[in-house]
């Protein structure tokens, strides 16, 4: 770039952002000149520095305990509500009251506690006043001796968070049927859970400037692909913002290009999918307070996989995979874009007989078809808008009052004809057989996208919309993936499972789109079949 | 010089898209024109006439691989040298798309949009193409993979409805002992259908494999052959020779002339919908290798903006060919004249290449 473009792009910047610069706070003081201040030795100065930095809280209290064995005076630090009280109790507070072993106070004192005295699974020994309170916060508690300059950080925090249960966003009929919940430390264990390879990384960051929230970024070493790992976290880092509170709005945050529609992240509440998708090379993000993983890369396909896919016959996994992804994707977009195709420009494609139905239906109706249909659909869009915040005892009722009475009145009205209403309830219907529902909202937008190109060049205008999406789609990339790889013949063998699922037998490698390093996933020539017993089966 | 990589498969793809629309918009009516019973004949030979150049490509794109046509010349016969023997080509992969976006124009305007003038549609042909091309070569090779992928096997079934129309005894004699067509031109404007394989030359610096390139370019020929003789042979089944030769597309009259179904009244209208999909592409991936050209003679960091300047100029061209015979008579010429030059100046750099003698690069996995 020359200078020229340079100076031009920063008064470009400067006369659109300048009012921001003013409104800027200073930037917070810089991590090389930043001195870390090491902890008061006094328990009062301590007391009064944590009160001090934390504005005083309600839920922050202090213990003072002077144990009989003991020359000093110990003081325990905690928010409540974020710790176990119960454990502090009974493995730290108790302990220490009732030891009679009589330290020798020329060691440190802590240590010897943390090893001798206390019997809390983890703890840690720390200097500073940033950590302090950053342990603090996290739900730890510190216990504090007079006269030294650091603590002893318990590790004994518990957040109330909900039991495990099934996805109310990724409902099976076959399959494991526990999801993801709130608590990173939950999310963690059920991820060891299901692969239990000492190679599973879990690799912990912290994200937010305010919020600083766990963040856990999952991969097996030996399959995923080295620098993308390296990409993820780099991105993650480099994203400095105060809050981040769930991992669709991290995938929003991460996406580079912000005018797009498609969803370049898969987040799953599923624990299965999640391990399959780390043992296809993939890589997970788990952020605290987020009852989901976000998987990356993510490919177009990916929303219209199910995990019932692989629990059924490739035959019957194919059928249902192409009534998703022809019919129902399909259906959605361009139905209501071919009633304005086929009523703006009845040039003889479909019979006779239907164009004068058509014809008939639409006797008395006001409005030309862009318009109904237009109508009709922003109709659907807005019950559908309002049945998805609805609690759910209102949400059935408002469904049958959009649905049936609307549908109806609005045919009586003549606002809207009755092909037009079979139209809008198809369309609703096939909106949903998306596996996931990220890929909803682009769906539902497309279709008006459709519905214009049809309404100025009829049929070939909806060929046209559809090559334009394909295109854009096709120019899309997660993570150094082509959106549309698997479905793009970049690699013949990662085609056995796009629309068409082929026998397990021919997906015994990893998708090659990935770059896995090690690519096999099961060596089918080990398989030994009983050829007898399988006759019975 | 641009990091773009496609597959070999995705090249095959291209060059597929290159003969289904083809097929559609204008290879028939060169076709039905140069003979007086069956085509086949001159079917085939403009297949084994296009075996020669396409075998120099082959061999050139797998002696020299990961280097385009543009680099192989700077290097066998010099830049300046280099530059003007590929230049037209450049020419020509920018001609192509404003010829075929007026004859696709035509077909849509006859068969869906009657009211519609065939300029605003080739404006729009033109612009989607463009649009596309904007996005990049790898973006281009994937929108065709998904059409051909998802709509091939559509048009096959378009095909086996149409077959019940068929009659064969239209069909007969398949072997036609008169070999005036040589002297027909319409028979070396069918001849351009062939070139496809010019892509390849354009795009070898970004395929993988590309010493075993002539696996990928003599298949596609013969699939390609395959495809053309079914549609000419639905043609000639459905309207016989005499009708199908007065007319410039006849696969379109084909279609327009079924018998009436119950629900869908020419079902096979549809696949003029779907040749819309390689039609478009197959400008793209002209455009585009166009403008990397470009791009790489003027050492720019993205060639794309070049698609900019192209769409601007294309379309103020465009009333060129506002008149369909503007359009069929640039095929006409273009196709022997560019298949003689591409000949001419691939055994130029055959020549240079084996004069130079230089060390052949060791074959890629």
């Amino acid at each position: 770039m020359t200078d020229m473009e340079n100076d031009r792009k920063s008064l470009w910047k400067t006369f659109l952002y300048k009012h921001r610069e003013k409104e800027s706070t200073p930037p917070p003081e810089e991590d090389d000149y930043k001195v870390e201040q090491v902890l008061p030795s006094s328990l009062l100065a301590a007391k009064e520095m944590l009160e001090k930095s934390l504005g005083k809280p309600g839920d922050l209290f202090f213990r003072f305990i002077k144990p009989p064995a003991l020359k000093r005076k110990f003081m325990i630090c905690a928010l409540e509500g974020l710790v176990d009280q119960k454990e502090l109790s009974l493995h730290v507070v108790e302990p220490l009251q009732t030891t009679k072993e009589v330290l020798d106070e020329t060691e440190d004192i802590l240590e010897a506690l943390g090893e001798k005295i206390i019997s809390v699974s983890q703890w840690e020994k720390i200097d500073t006043t940033d950590e302090a309170k950053n342990q603090l916060l996290d739900g730890n508690s510190l216990l504090f001796a007079d006269g030294l300059s650091s603590a002893l950080v318990i590790f004994n925090h518990e957040y109330e968070h909900r039991t495990v249960n099934e996805p109310i966003t990724e409902q099976v009929i076959r399959g494991p049927i526990e999801g993801f919940v709130e608590s990173l430390q939950v999310n963690r264990a059920l991820l060891r859970k299901h692969i239990k390879d000492e190679r599973l990384r879990l690799d912990s960051m912290r994200l937010g400037r305010r919020s600083r929230s766990n963040v856990i970024v999952a991969y097996v070493d030996g399959i995923a692909n080295k620098p993308r790992v390296d990409a993820v976290k780099e991105d993650i880092k480099s994203l400095d913002i105060d809050i981040v509170h769930d991992v669709a709005e991290l995938s929003v945050l991460l996406q580079k290009r912000s005018a797009n529609i498609f969803p370049l992240s898969m987040t799953s509440e599923r624990t299965d999918k999640v391990s399959a998708a780390l043992m296809e090379g993939r890589i997970a993000i788990f952020l605290e307070n987020s009852p989901a993983a976000m998987v990356v890369p993510a490919l177009f396909i990916d929303f219209w996989r199910t995990p019932e896919d692989y629990y059924s016959s490739p035959v019957l996994a194919t059928f249902f995979r192409f009534l998703r992804m022809i019919f129902g994707n399909h259906l959605t977009m361009m139905l209501p874009a071919f009633y304005v195709a086929f009523t703006n420009f009845p040039s003889g494609i479909i019979g006779s007989q239907l164009i004068m139905n058509m014809a008939a239906s639409r006797e008395g109706i006001a409005f030309p078809p862009v318009l109904e249909v237009l109508f009709m659909l922003i109709l659907l869009d807005i019950i559908l808008e309002a049945s998805q915040r609805l609690p759910r005892l209102v949400g059935g009722a408002t469904t049958i009052v959009g649905g049936l009475i609307l549908g109806q009145a609005a045919v009586q009205a003549k606002l809207a004809s009755n092909i037009m209403v079979i139209v809008v309830a198809v369309t609703a219907i096939t909106n949903l057989t998306v596996s996931n529902l990220a890929m909803l909202p682009a769906m539902r937008l497309l279709k008006y996208y459709f519905v214009l190109w049809a309404a100025f060049f009829g049929v070939a205008g909806i060929v046209f919309a559809a090559t334009t999406v394909l295109a854009y789609v096709g120019s899309l990339k997660s993570y150094g993936i082509p959106y549309l790889s698997q479905m793009s013949a970049i690699h013949l063998r990662d085609v056995f499972d796009t629309i068409y699922v082929f026998s397990p037998k021919m997906r015994t490698h990893r998708p090659r789109t990935f770059k896995t390093i090690d690519g096999q996933r099961w060596d089918s020539k080990k398989m030994k079949y009983n050829e007898d017993s399988l006759d019975d089966v | 010089m641009y990091s773009e990589k496609i597959s070999m498969l995705q090249i095959g793809l291209l060059m597929a898209s290159f003969f289904v629309a083809g097929a559609g918009l204008y290879y028939n009516g060169f076709l039905f024109q140069t003979v007086d019973y069956n085509p086949f004949v001159p079917l085939f030979s403009g297949l084994l006439l296009s075996f020669i150049p396409a075998g120099l490509a082959a061999w050139l794109c797998a002696r020299y691989p990961r280097k385009n046509i543009l680099t192989m010349a700077n290097e066998l016969v010099g830049p300046f040298f280099g530059f003007l023997i590929v230049f037209p080509l450049v020419v020509a992969h920018f001609t192509l798309p404003l010829a075929i976006s007026r004859i696709a124009s035509e077909l849509i305007v006859d068969v869906y949009l009657e009211q519609t003038p065939p300029w605003a549609m080739t404006v729009v042909l033109l612009s989607i193409s463009c649009w596309i091309a904007t996005l990049g070569t790898e973006a281009v090779a994937r929108t065709n993979d998904e059409h051909l992928v998802i709509i091939f096997p559509l048009t096959m079934i378009m095909f086996l409805l149409s077959f019940s129309d068929i009659r064969p005894e239209l069909t007969r004699p398949y072997l036609q002992v008169d070999f005036s067509y040589w002297i027909q031109p319409e028979f070396y404007g069918s001849l351009l259908l062939f070139l496809s394989f010019t892509i390849v030359l354009f795009l070898n610096n970004s395929i993988s494999h590309s010493t075993k390139i002539y696996r990928m370019i003599f298949g596609l020929k013969f699939i390609g052959a395959i495809y053309l003789f079914i549609t000419a042979y639905m043609i000639l089944g459905t309207l016989g020779m005499e009708m199908a030769a007065t007319f410039d597309q006849p696969l379109k009259v084909k279609m327009t002339t079924l018998r009436e179904t119950v629900f869908i009244e020419r079902i096979d209208i549809f696949l003029v919908l779907l040749w819309l999909f390689p039609t478009v592409t197959s400008k793209a991936v002209l455009i585009v290798t166009g403008a990397r050209a470009l791009g790489q003679w003027m050492s720019l960091p993205d060639y794309r903006r070049l698609v900019i300047i192209y769409y601007l100029v294309i379309i103020t061209l465009s009333p060129l060919m506002l008149p369909f015979q503007h359009a069929k008579r640039t095929l006409l010429y273009l196709g022997p004249i560019w298949m003689l030059y591409l000949t001419l100046i691939l055994l130029i750099l055959a020549v240079a290449s084996l004069w130079k003698n230089p060390q052949k690069a060791s074959p890629r996995r």
